[in-house]
């Protein structure tokens, strides 16, 4: 079994590494620079193919292996179940492979459960946070991994040369629009980290461009020409996050027990965070924040933009 | 072009995805453990997500590895557009503004008031001044920077007329516009602004000339950069209008009648600062060489004349929504082309400004006065400065978009001035007055196929009162901006 993984992933790695092997780029290199700018970009477009096709193969390869572990795993429950024509299978479960026990075979006794990503004890972290200003103040666990969201889409518009709303807090994996509603142009960007992006300009009437943010952090959205248009989005990593009350309080269920890392973020305050234990009957953490003065930003050039930017 | 690091970090990071895929899958394939991915600092990790599907799995998906793949990939690319924008980077940007027109009568905004006294429009100047003019020289504008369609052949004057269409209809190419800016820093910015106007020639010469308009270096010195210095040939700060003077900026074609004395681009010092939650209130304090006034007006000194300077300043409120603003502004300062600093120009306005979603309405309003030539003084010939006295002059305008791409647009003008050069008291009384008591009606239509390129169509109807005749003047007027 082994080899074949090695097998496996080097083929698969193979077309990864091939595009920047000196011996295979150069040559590439040099042909491109002396073609027409046209052949190049024809080179460019072959190679970005080439590497889609490869991936492709990577994750087909993995598929096939995937799908290898899963119905090992799923002839190895049907087996400590005594599966035979059982079906044992859920309804979704058409793929379940039923081995017919051999003569004489004793019926194994049920092996430990695979491990689980979800720990078995959970508890409620709660907690008050000082803050200039309760409306748009958020708290969230970082250090728990949790899926990234598929198929979610939030909508931040630009609507009279503002961003509605100027605030927003998604899951990572959650796709955000921005339609514009102005008749003027709009050209959202964001310098990063975690997330640099330029989407470029449109106006109401065209569609709306997307961003889908995959990695949690502050994400800071301008507009390069209209100065004043600012919006943040917390991306975080799991689905533990809270706002605070207005009397400051909040309340997170489900947090898993052990050392957790908190953290309460503000888009008009300074971000605080914290490592508590959770224990199983739960834990307590206060925030303090402080206001932070609002810094100004540049344009999607690095530039600041001038003070008839408005 | 692709960076040439771009594909060595991609090669080098799925090298690395794919290393480390394969202790993984040699993990899994002894015991299905489950293996998380790495996130945070790695302390004391855990999974939850009971609101995805793929929690359940025991370990790492195909979904999750394509995932952080992808993830990867966007870092990659994020990493690489931060170092881009970080290097010192010069903005080149422009414009060409082409443009037909067609003027009434012979393109000319006045007509001449000659004859004996009594049959005379304005007989009270016959014996004042050599030459009596009435209406607006500027009135039959064909683009946005306020060139007439003729300047008319009127005695006494010898004057570069850019145009010179004697009413014909013609093509004509308004400004080819070419801006770079520059950041000089985290705080200050330099803007140079240079127009390009192709025009007809004569005498076997290019009649192709080119106007710096803007040349200044902007510094913010504070933390906020709600304060700005200038220094170098700027905006000028009195009223609004000077904010969407160029042709890329202005919803119509033409310029209103009084854009002539707060428009131009004096050259000196500015302070501009916004104060108050969501900057309320705004102040402009600028000190130049001479007046707003364009520079091809009477009224204009980019190279000081005389030693006094001029001091301008607006102060303005404005809703903290951005819906209004109100504004207060003012000029003064020796008179342009004068040598000695004794007697002043000074103008004063009010504007105003609505917007709502497509819908912006701006007015202003303004007075001034200019003493021109004294009794008693003597003025070298290249140094004569024009006396004027602006009654009224004022605008209203309105611009709607109605759909994303289409736009109309409303104006209404007035302007009340007479504008003289010499002394009227003086023996042989003064050189020449234009009399203006001139009213405008402008309607247009903008349409903006893509964020590159603006079709405008206007229709000026020039009209006069208070005893000045009725001058054929009217133009139709069409812009095609393209900018860059």
């Amino acid at each position: 079994m082994p080899s074949k993984i090695w097998v496996v992933s080097a083929i698969a790695a193979l077309p990864l590494v091939g595009p920047v092997n000196p011996l295979v780029a150069a040559p590439r290199a040099a042909a491109a620079a002396e073609a027409p700018a046209a052949n190049q970009s024809a080179e460019i477009a072959r190679l970005e193919a080439e590497l889609k096709q490869q991936r492709d193969i990577l994750l087909q390869s993995m598929q096939v292996e995937q799908q290898h572990y899963d119905l090992l795993l799923k002839l190895i429950q049907n087996v400590s179940q005594g599966g035979l024509g059982k079906g044992t299978g859920t309804p979704g479960d058409t793929g379940a492979l039923l081995i017919p026990p051999m003569a004489g075979a004793t019926t194994p006794s049920p092996p430990e459960p695979p491990a689980r990503k979800v720990p078995e004890k959970t508890a409620t972290l709660s907690g008050k946070v000082q803050a200039p200003a309760h409306d748009e103040v958020y708290v969230y666990v970082q250090n728990v991994h949790g899926a990234s969201v598929h198929g979610k889409t939030i909508e931040i518009a630009q609507k009279d040369k503002q961003f509605v709303p100027s605030v927003a807090v998604v899951q990572r994996g959650t796709k955000v629009t921005f339609p514009n509603f102005d008749a003027v142009y709009h050209n959202v960007f964001s310098p990063g980290p975690p997330h640099a992006f330029d989407l470029g300009s449109y106006r109401a009437g065209e569609a709306p461009r997307a961003v889908e943010m995959t990695s949690p952090g502050v994400v800071e959205l301008y507009c390069n020409m209209h100065s004043k248009m600012h919006a943040s989005v917390l991306v975080v990593p799991n689905s533990l996050w809270t706002r605070v009350g207005p009397d400051g309080s909040f309340h997170i269920d489900n947090v898993p027990v052990g050392n957790r890392k908190i953290v309460a973020w503000s888009p008009k305050t300074k971000s605080a965070e914290q490592t508590v234990e959770v224990t199983p009957s739960g834990a307590t953490v206060n925030f303090s924040l402080g206001a932070e003065a609002e810094r100004p930003h540049n344009n999607k050039y690095g530039a600041p933009y001038g003070s008839y930017k408005d | 072009m692709r960076h040439p690091s771009r594909s060595w970090w991609r090669g080098v990071a799925g090298a690395a995805l794919a290393w480390s895929l394969v202790p993984s899958a040699l993990t899994r394939a002894e015991t299905p453990a489950p293996v998380q991915p790495e996130f945070g600092d790695g302390q004391d990790q855990d999974t939850v997500g009971a609101d995805a599907s793929d929690d359940d799995q025991p370990a790492p998906t195909v979904q999750d590895l394509s995932e952080r793949i992808a993830d990867l990939e966007r870092r990659l690319n994020d990493t690489e557009l931060a170092a881009a924008r970080r290097r010192p980077t010069v903005t080149v940007s422009g414009y060409v503004d082409l443009g037909f027109f067609a003027a009434q009568g012979d393109g000319s905004g006045v007509i001449q008031d000659v004859g004996p006294a009594q049959s005379r429009y304005f007989p009270q100047y016959a014996d004042k001044f050599a030459w009596v003019f009435l209406g607006d020289l500027l009135s039959p504008a064909v683009n946005s920077r306020g060139e007439p369609a003729d300047l008319g052949n009127l005695p006494g004057v010898n004057r570069a007329d850019s145009i010179r269409s004697g009413g014909a209809p013609s093509f004509i190419v308004n400004e080819v516009n070419l801006t770079m800016q520059g950041a000089l820093g985290e705080s200050a910015l330099a803007t140079a602004s240079v127009n390009y106007l192709p025009r007809s020639g004569a005498d076997f010469s290019l009649g192709d000339t080119f106007d710096v308009d803007i040349a200044q270096v902007e510094w913010m010195p504070t933390a906020s950069r709600r304060w700005s210095i200038f220094v170098g040939k700027m905006e000028s700060v009195v009223g609004i209008e000077y904010r969407d003077r160029k042709a890329r900026d202005r919803f119509g074609i033409t310029p209103s009648l009084i854009a002539r004395y707060t428009t131009g681009n004096p050259l000196g010092v500015k302070v501009r600062g916004k104060l108050g939650t969501n900057d309320w209130f705004i102040v402009a304090l600028a000190l130049t060489n001479g007046s707003s006034t364009t520079e091809t007006f009477h009224f204009y000194d980019e190279i000081d004349s005389n030693a006094g300077k001029t001091a301008s300043g607006r102060l303005a409120l404005r809703a903290p929504s951005g819906l209004i603003e109100v504004g207060a502004s003012g000029m003064y300062g020796p008179q342009d082309h004068a040598q000695d600093s004794r007697d002043a120009m000074w103008f004063v306005g009010a504007d105003l400004q609505l917007h709502h979603r497509g819908f912006d309405l701006k007015g202003q309003w303004l007075y001034g006065r200019a003493p021109g030539e004294q009794l008693g003084q003597t003025y070298s010939e290249d140094h004569r400065p024009y006396g004027l006295r602006l009654h009224v002059g004022a605008y209203l305008e309105a611009n709607w978009m109605v759909r994303p791409f289409l736009g109309f647009l409303a104006r209404a003008d007035v302007r009340d001035a007479i504008v003289w050069l010499g002394n009227p008291d003086a023996p042989g009384g003064g050189d020449r007055i234009y009399v203006t008591k001139s009213w405008r009606a402008t309607g247009g239509v903008r349409v903006v196929p893509n964020e590159h390129a603006a079709v405008k169509v206007e229709y000026l109807h020039n009209g006069e009162y208070g005893g000045v005749p009725s001058i054929r003047n009217d133009v139709f007027v069409t812009s095609l901006v393209l900018s860059y």
